[in-house]
């Protein structure tokens, strides 16, 4: 007899299944190869103009691949409850004896694996840009870490999003929205970002938390002592949408949405 | 026809709460920025120019988004819902239909844009460049909105189920999105600007930053308006001569059935295309001195260069004091045109240091000045300096002296496979795009047996 | 007014007495709206229960209530002896087609109920043998590896019985398992609900508005106008076959100029007790039997053929001939006092 707690792994297992089999996640991943590659190619033409210097083509290609990994997350989030309830497949989930928290935290970690996906198409990408230097290794090692946050904030708050929403065309909107709103601060001057005011705003924005936070520690090398401060907004924000999603919204979680 | 499809739709659009309510949040977002700006001193580090820019380019992106979605959704959610049948049952085209829901789902965006009227008016605090960022935002994003939302539309029309024409239209609007978050030191080079000038989003930003903020001509900035043109252009040729006349109850296309193998043949095609480039070389003339009648001289240690793009150049610049009396302190400053179409270039793209300060000059005394150019675009180049004396007063002025030039020719960048990237860069999204179809095979297959098991 | 039966409890009886779900005044309010008003029936093993009403009555309301979907404002009901205030117990005795069911399109039907098996706890491998067991008994044991996609409605509408039953409930809620299917269709999944009800021992709960089909399926029905409980009982005491003066009705339908040789017929009828009517539209006639002449089940057999017999003899042509069936949708249209196309 499966135990209670091993529910969520057979959500999860349906999830993947429909996610990866389905073909969606490899779809978003085929487009995402390409951006990539063109990304990879200006970047490396720019570095051989010596427009670029080698630890900061690291780091946008490691930003790209973070901005790009972590969208299809939160796309495959978004939709995740708000899509079962209008192909109403949801009621049948709800009228099993599973706890909501473990139907959320089963689609939840469905819908993290195209993170991990992107980083790996990511490697080969990175590995011929930085031209075997040492900062290979810090690269993928600060990227790792800082988009599986990130992915843990927009995977989270796509759930949120889904949970609360009467159809996936809302969820989808919404998150769009935000995802699109994140980007906002990287068109701020510099000397914006650099001021009290700025250092909220990028607090309070993961991307631009994450593309400091990368910045600092590759392509300026600096340790864990002087990055911590950078990564610190972003894991509040993690702990925050997690707290949010487990203990607020999954047992909330109801077959329609009621307004008012 | 199309009249009566558009009442229905902009009815239905309205009085729904959805849009509504969407215009009410990005109203918000507007009041608290301008908010900001005033009681937060520190946000007014960002110049008024910039605020207008920037409020214009929500406003843009804001309703080109919404117009994306309420296009995607305008034919294949009317299928889902079982409503499609009846249009189509009716007197009216395809044509007429299409253009109808096409009118409704662009009526957003005025809306949208006379919203941001005042937030643009009171951040612009004044400044001149409020009237024109206001005309050239109406005009840049009325045209992103009809791209925008014609693509939503063909997506739409082409799509079995609203889910999958939401998720194509959304990853077409990142594919455009993505590379705006480029730091601005990879859009630039031949390859950087190319890529700008084919996505529309990046386009219309670089545009609208240039004329507005940096006060460039909009004939100089014009290939960047020509791409967001194009794009209008091409999208309601799609939708109306090639996706309208399709449209069916059913939601498939002949075109769409191999997407992913024409979408990675462009991609390769693209790559291709960004690969290629010209760079031609021209001699140089001599370096010579000149003299302005403050009696400030300033000579070049080159008169000529010819260079490969991603060189770099090294001069010197001597500045004489040939007049009787000390200068005043002098300001070096650098100057890039372009020969060709005499347009200026930034040199703050081409060079770490633009300026150099000289304390004043005593007379008969020399300063020599080392310069350093990197050759980031290929073409022809005049490279000059101008020796600005500082004025005594406010109500004094001065005489600039300018140098002779260097003739700068920049050759085109000539790898083809910068870094070694190639061999990653095609190979990935062919072994991605390949893996892709596998599930679609998989999925053909078992309908296959599904069917013979039925039969059989 | 509400008709109700003795033979159908008022909600109070628990187990022991084979009631498997009771319900007792559950009410649903949102806001102002009051979409079920005051609840209360019961269930026995075995029986086929059908919620009947037009839309909007309050059918669904009630059936999510009642499967724990949504919280009533008040009142409370029991299911297996489990009271209403413990939702997670009552989920593993309950399994429910709801109206309008989506399904994964790629999963296979015998993947589709080994999931859901494994879901309510059984091991990977005691899921796939229920599944195969149970798509045997729905009868789709062919098509368990095709693809959903691939099945047709009726077919999916089975599936979706057999993942109700995945949990071998002890009351099994069916919330319009007919609609969009052909009669032919109708009438298998309304066998193969009979079946479930009387060969597994299960209390089912029907929704519907298809009246002349759960006429012959159900043994008990609730009849919802406006979130109201209009009528309860036996399908017998509803229609009034035995509504305290126990008349037998026979309806015939006969051409217009036929009525008249029609009537004379049926009123030289042998024997007294009964009385000829003309029915609501043209061309219909009633005769309604004296229960005081039909003394047993072969007497009401024997009067009804004398009726078509009679009919016959006069060489009147007979176009329809109600011995009883199709009933309810009369005393459905009297109590909601609607119309029905």
């Amino acid at each position: 007899m499966s135990s209670r707690s091993g529910v969520w792994r057979l959500i999860m297992r349906a999830e993947l299944r429909e996610m990866w089999a389905g073909g969606r996640v490899l779809n978003f991943l085929a487009v995402f190869g390409v951006l990539l590659s063109i990304t990879a190619y200006v970047l490396a033409t720019n570095n051989d103009l010596n427009l670029l210097p080698l630890k900061q083509t690291v780091v946008v290609a490691l930003t790209s691949t973070i901005t790009f990994g972590l969208f299809i997350g939160l796309v495959m989030a978004a939709e995740s409850v708000s899509g079962e309830r209008e192909r109403a497949t949801l009621e049948p989930l709800l009228l099993t004896p599973s706890s909501h928290r473990q139907i959320v935290l089963g689609k939840f970690v469905a819908a993290m694996s195209p993170w991990p996906a992107a980083l790996v198409i990511a490697v080969p990408y990175v590995v011929v840009l930085s031209h075997k230097d040492p900062v290979l290794g810090v690269g993928l090692w600060w990227g790792a870490v800082t988009g599986t946050v990130l992915s843990v904030i927009f995977v989270g708050f796509g759930l949120v999003v889904s949970i609360w929403s009467d159809s996936s065309r809302v969820s989808l909107f919404i998150c769009l929205l935000t995802y699109a709103a994140t980007l906002i601060p990287a068109q701020l001057p510099t000397e914006f970002l650099n001021s009290p005011a700025g250092q909220v705003v990028s607090a309070l924005d993961p991307l631009e938390a994450a593309g400091q936070l990368l910045t600092r520690a590759v392509a300026e090398g600096r340790g864990l002592s002087e990055v911590w401060p950078s990564l610190a907004a972003p894991l509040v924000t993690m702990v925050a949408v997690l707290v949010v999603l487990f203990v607020v919204a999954a047992p909330r979680l109801q077959l329609t949405v009621e307004k008012g | 026809m199309w009249w009566l499809v558009f009442k229905r739709e902009f009815v239905d659009l309205w009085t729904s709460t959805r849009v509504v309510v969407l215009l009410v949040l990005f109203a918000l977002v507007m009041s608290v920025t301008s908010a900001m700006r005033q009681l937060e001193s520190q946000l007014s580090l960002i110049p008024p120019v910039e605020m207008v820019f920037l409020t214009v380019l929500s406003a843009i992106s804001f309703g080109l988004f919404v117009g994306l979605v309420i296009g995607a959704d305008s034919i294949s959610g009317e299928r889902e819902r079982a409503t499609l049948e009846a249009l189509l049952l009716s007197p009216a085209k395809p044509r007429q239909i299409v253009l109808g829901k096409f009118l409704a789902a662009m009526s957003p965006w005025p809306v949208t844009l006379l919203l941001a009227v005042p937030y643009v008016v009171v951040l612009g605090q004044g400044s001149p460049s409020v009237s024109e960022a206001l005309w050239l935002g109406a005009l840049l994003g009325g045209l992103m909105a009809i791209a925008f939302t014609g693509l939503g539309m063909v997506v739409s029309i082409w799509s079995s189920s609203n889910r999958t024409s939401l998720f194509a239209s959304l990853l077409v609007y990142l594919i455009f999105l993505i590379p705006t978050q480029w730091p601005g030191s990879i859009q630039k080079g031949d390859l950087g600007y190319l890529v700008q000038q084919l996505n529309p989003l990046q386009a219309s930003s670089e545009f609208l930053e240039k004329v507005i903020v940096n006060n460039r001509t909009v004939a100089e900035k014009q290939p960047y308006l020509l791409a967001a043109v194009y794009s209008a252009i091409g999208v309601l040729v799609v939708l109306f001569v090639f996706a309208a006349p399709r449209l069916r109850l059913a939601g498939d296309a002949p075109r769409l059935r191999v997407p992913r193998l024409r979408a990675t043949s462009a991609a390769t095609g693209l790559l291709v295309a960004a690969v290629v480039g010209a760079f031609v070389v021209l001699p140089v003339g001599a370096a010579r001195a000149a003299t302005g009648d403050q009696g400030l001289a300033i000579s070049m240690s080159l008169s000529h260069r010819t260079v490969n793009a991603g060189d770099e150049v090294e001069f010197t610049t001597v500045v004489t004091n040939n007049g009787g009396q000390d200068s005043p302190p002098l300001n070096v400053a650098m100057n890039i045109v372009k020969t060709g179409k005499g347009e200026p270039v930034d040199p703050e793209d081409w060079s770490p240091e633009r300026t150099q300060q000289i304390d004043g000059l005593p007379a008969g005394e020399k300063a020599e000045q080392t310069w350093t150019v990197e050759a980031i675009l290929e073409g022809d180049y005049m490279v000059y300096m101008t020796v600005i004396p500082k004025p005594s007063g406010p109500d004094a002025t001065s005489v600039p002296v300018s140098s002779p030039g260097i003739h700068l020719t920049v050759k085109p960048f000539a790898k083809q496979n910068p870094g070694g990237v190639l061999p990653v860069a095609i190979g990935t999204p062919l072994v991605l795009g390949l893996l892709a179809l596998v599930p679609r095979g998989l999925q053909r297959r078992r309908s296959r047996q599904d069917v013979e098991e039925l039969v059989g | 007014m509400t008709q109700t039966s003795g033979s159908v409890l008022d909600g109070t009886a628990e187990t022991g007495s084979g009631i498997i779900l009771s319900a007792q005044n559950l009410r649903k309010s949102y806001g102002s709206r009051e979409a079920l008003k005051g609840l209360t029936f019961s269930l026995a093993a075995g029986r086929v229960l059908g919620f009947l009403g037009p839309n909007g009555a309050g059918k669904t309301t009630s059936i999510r209530i009642l499967t724990t979907i949504l919280a009533p404002t008040s009142g409370r009901f029991v299911v297996d002896g489990i009271s209403s205030d413990q939702p997670a117990k009552i989920r593993r005795r309950i399994g429910v087609l709801p109206e309008g069911l989506g399904f994964p399109r790629q999963q296979t039907g015998s993947a589709y109920l080994t999931f859901f098996g494994q879901l309510y706890g059984s091991s990977a491998a005691q899921a796939r043998t229920t599944s195969a067991e149970l798509l045997e008994v729905v009868g789709l044991q062919n098509r368990g590896g095709s693809a959903i996609g691939s099945y047709s409605h009726g077919m999916r509408q089975r599936l979706g019985i057999a993942r109700a039953l995945v949990n071998d409930p002890a009351v099994v809620f069916l919330d319009e398992p007919t609609l969009g299917l052909d009669p032919r269709g109708q009438r298998e999944l309304l066998q193969l609900i009979q079946r479930i009800a009387r060969d597994h021992d299960k209390g089912v709960v029907l929704c519907s508005h298809l009246l002349a089909e759960i006429e012959g399926v159900c043994d008990d029905v609730v009849i919802m106008n406006a979130g109201q409980v209009v009528a309860k009982g036996t399908v017998e005491e509803v229609i009034g076959r035995s509504d305290g003066n126990g008349r037998t009705l026979v309806r015939v339908h006969v051409p217009a100029e036929s009525v008249p040789v029609a009537r004379a017929a049926l009123q030289a009828l042998p024997g007294s007790g009964h009385t000829v009517a003309d029915g609501d539209s043209t061309g219909w006639l009633t005769v309604e039997f004296d229960p005081a002449t039909i003394a047993s089940s072969t007497a009401e057999h024997r009067a009804k053929n004398g009726v078509l017999e009679a009919l016959l003899t006069a060489d009147v042509p007979v176009l329809s001939f109600d011995g009883g069936a199709g009933r309810l949708q009369d005393v459905f249209l009297q109590l909601t006092a609607e119309a029905i196309q």
